[in-house]
C-alpha cells in the first residue's frame, strides 16, 4: 500500500530539515564570519530560497505529474538526490554522535553511541513513511513551542547592547560570505522532491512549501538572535554548541536549575526524525523499487554501513567540524544547484520529451 | 574491535533470522552483497586512518577553497 502524507506533515518535514541540525553548531561559524550581525543572515537568505522554490516548484501539481514519469533526467535527479542525502546523514549522524557525547553520554564508547541511535533510527524508518511523519508532527510542535518561547524563558540574562554597532565598515561583504554559507544547510529541503508522490492530494504543495520555509528559518533566526544577545559575539564564535551553551543560562527560579536537560530531551527526538526521514529517501531513493513495503531489504545494511563511515571518515571532532563548516558548504552547494537545475528541466521540458 | 566483532555478528544474526525473506526478494544477490559490504565495512573500525585520508584530502582542497571565499 502507498505511504501517503498530507499537506501540513510536509511543511513540518521542511522546517525540521531547515532547523533541527542547523541549530547544532552552525551559529558558530555565521557569528565568527558575520559578527553581531548573524542574525540577519537567515532573514537575507529567506526571499532568495522563496524565489526558487516558486520558480522550481510552480502550483506543484505539473511538478508532481511529471515526477511520476521515468527518463534519463529523472534518474540523474535520483542519484544526485540520493548523494546528497548519504553526505547529509554521514555529517548529521557523527555531530548527532558527538553532541550526545558531550552533553549526556561523556563515558561512553563514541561507537556504542553510534550503534544505539543506529538501531533506533532502523526500528522508526522500518514502520514507514507514515510513522515518520507522525512522529515529526508532535514533536516538532513541542520543539517548536520551546523556541517560540525561550525569548520569554530567557529575558534576565538579553543584553541588547550585544548587537551594537549594527552598521559596520564589512557588514554587507560580511553578511553576504555568511548567507554563501547558511544557503546549503538551509537548501537541505530540497531533498524532500522525492516525496511529492506521497503526498495525498496535488492542492497547496507551493503554499506549504512556502510556509515550512518560512517557519523554519524563522526559527533559525529566534536562535541565532538569541545566542548573540545571551552570549555575546565573542563568546558564540568560540563555542562549539552555542545553543546548547545558551538554554545552560536560563535561570527561571532556582529550584529549576537544570532544564537545559529538558529542553535537550525534547529537541533530541526531532533530529531523529530528522535522521529517519533522511534514511528513508535514502532507501526509497537508491533501492525501493515495489510498494507493498514500506522501506526495502537494503535498509538494514545501509544504515550500519552509513553509521561505521560516519565514524572511519572522521577521525577527531575537530576534523568532522572542519568537513561541516568548509568542505559540506561547497558540496551541498553545487548538489543542491544541479537538483535545482534537474527539477526545472523535468518541470518546463515537454511531457514527450522526457517519457 | 568489539565493535567490529559486534556488527559481524549482529549482521550474521539478522541474515539468519530474515534468510527465508532475503531469499523471496527478487535482488537476493544485492542484498546479500549489501550485507556482506557491511560485515566488511566494519574491519575499518579497526585502522583509525583507513578512510580518513579521504576526508583529509577533501578538507584540504574542497574545505580550503571555501576558506579562502569566506576569509577574504
Amino acid at each position: 500500500m502507498k505511504q501517503v502524507i498530507s499537506s501540513f506533515q510536509l511543511a513540518i518535514f521542511i522546517a525540521n530539515l531547515i532547523v533541527s541540525a542547523s541549530l547544532i553548531t552552525l551559529p558558530q561559524i555565521l557569528t565568527q564570519i558575520a559578527n553581531q550581525n548573524a542574525w540577519l543572515t537567515p532573514i537575507l537568505v529567506t526571499p532568495f530560497l522563496l524565489g526558487l522554490v516558486v520558480l522550481a516548484v510552480g502550483k506543484g501539481n505539473v511538478l508532481q505529474e511529471k515526477l511520476k514519469q521515468h527518463s534519463m533526467m529523472h534518474r540523474l535527479l535520483k542519484v544526485t538526490v540520493g548523494f546528497l542525502l548519504i553526505t547529509i546523514y554521514i555529517r548529521d549522524l557523527r555531530a548527532f554522535t558527538d553532541f550526545t557525547m558531550e552533553a549526556l553520554l561523556p563515558k561512553t564508547p563514541i561507537v556504542v553511541t553510534m550503534l544505539l541511535i543506529s538501531a533506533t533510527l532502523y526500528y522508526i524508518c522500518a514502520a514507514g513513511l507514515e510513522v515518520i511523519s507522525r512522529i515529526t508532527l508532535i514533536q516538532f510542535i513541542v520543539f517548536s513551542v520551546i523556541v517560540l518561547s525561550l525569548p520569554l524563558m530567557l529575558t534576565n540574562e538579553i543584553n541588547w547592547v550585544n548587537y551594537m554597532p549594527i552598521i559596520q565598515t564589512n557588514m554587507v561583504a560580511n553578511l553576504t560570505k555568511s548567507s554563501f554559507e547558511l544557503l546549503p544547510w538551509v537548501g537541505e529541503f530540497v531533498v524532500l522532491i522525492m516525496l511529492l508522490e506521497n503526498k495525498n492530494c496535488n492542492k497547496s504543495i507551493k503554499k506549504m512549501t512556502i510556509y515550512g520555509v518560512g517557519f523554519g528559518i524563522l526559527l533559525l533566526t529566534i536562535l541565532v538572535s538569541l545566542n548573540i544577545a545571551v552570549l555575546g559575539q565573542e563568546i558564540v564564535s568560540k563555542t562549539t554548541y552555542p545553543n546548547y551553551r545558551m538554554i545552560q543560562e536560563i535561570h527561571l527560579t532556582d529550584f529549576l536549575d537544570r532544564l537545559d536537560l529538558v529542553i535537550v530531551i525534547l529537541w533530541m527526538p526531532v533530529f531523529l526524525s530528522k535522521l529517519c526521514i533522511v534514511l528513508y529517501l535514502i532507501d526509497k531513493t537508491l533501492f525501493q523499487t515495489r510498494e507493498d513495503n514500506p522501506t526495502s531489504m537494503f535498509l538494514f545494511p545501509t544504515i550500519l554501513t552509513l553509521g561505521i563511515l560516519s565514524m572511519a571518515l572522521f577521525k577527531t571532532s575537530m576534523v568532522h567540524l572542519r568537513f561541516t563548516f568548509l568542505t559540506w558548504t561547497i558540496i551541498g552547494l553545487v548538489l543542491e544547484i544541479f537538483i535545482f537545475l534537474f527539477i526545472l528541466f523535468i518541470r518546463y521540458l515537454p511531457s514527450h520529451n522526457s517519457e | 574491535m568489539y565493535a567490529t566483532i559486534g556488527i559481524i555478528v549482529y549482521v550474521l544474526l539478522y541474515t539468519l533470522i530474515n534468510r527465508k525473506q532475503i531469499n523471496q526478494h527478487s535482488r537476493k544477490k544485492w542484498i546479500y552483497f549489501s550485507l556482506a559490504i557491511c560485515a566488511g565495512a566494519a574491519m575499518l573500525l579497526l585502522s583509525d586512518s583507513s578512510v580518513g585520508w579521504l576526508t583529509k584530502y577533501l578538507n584540504n582542497t574542497i574545505g580550503d577553497l571555501t576558506s579562502v571565499v569566506i576569509s577574504e
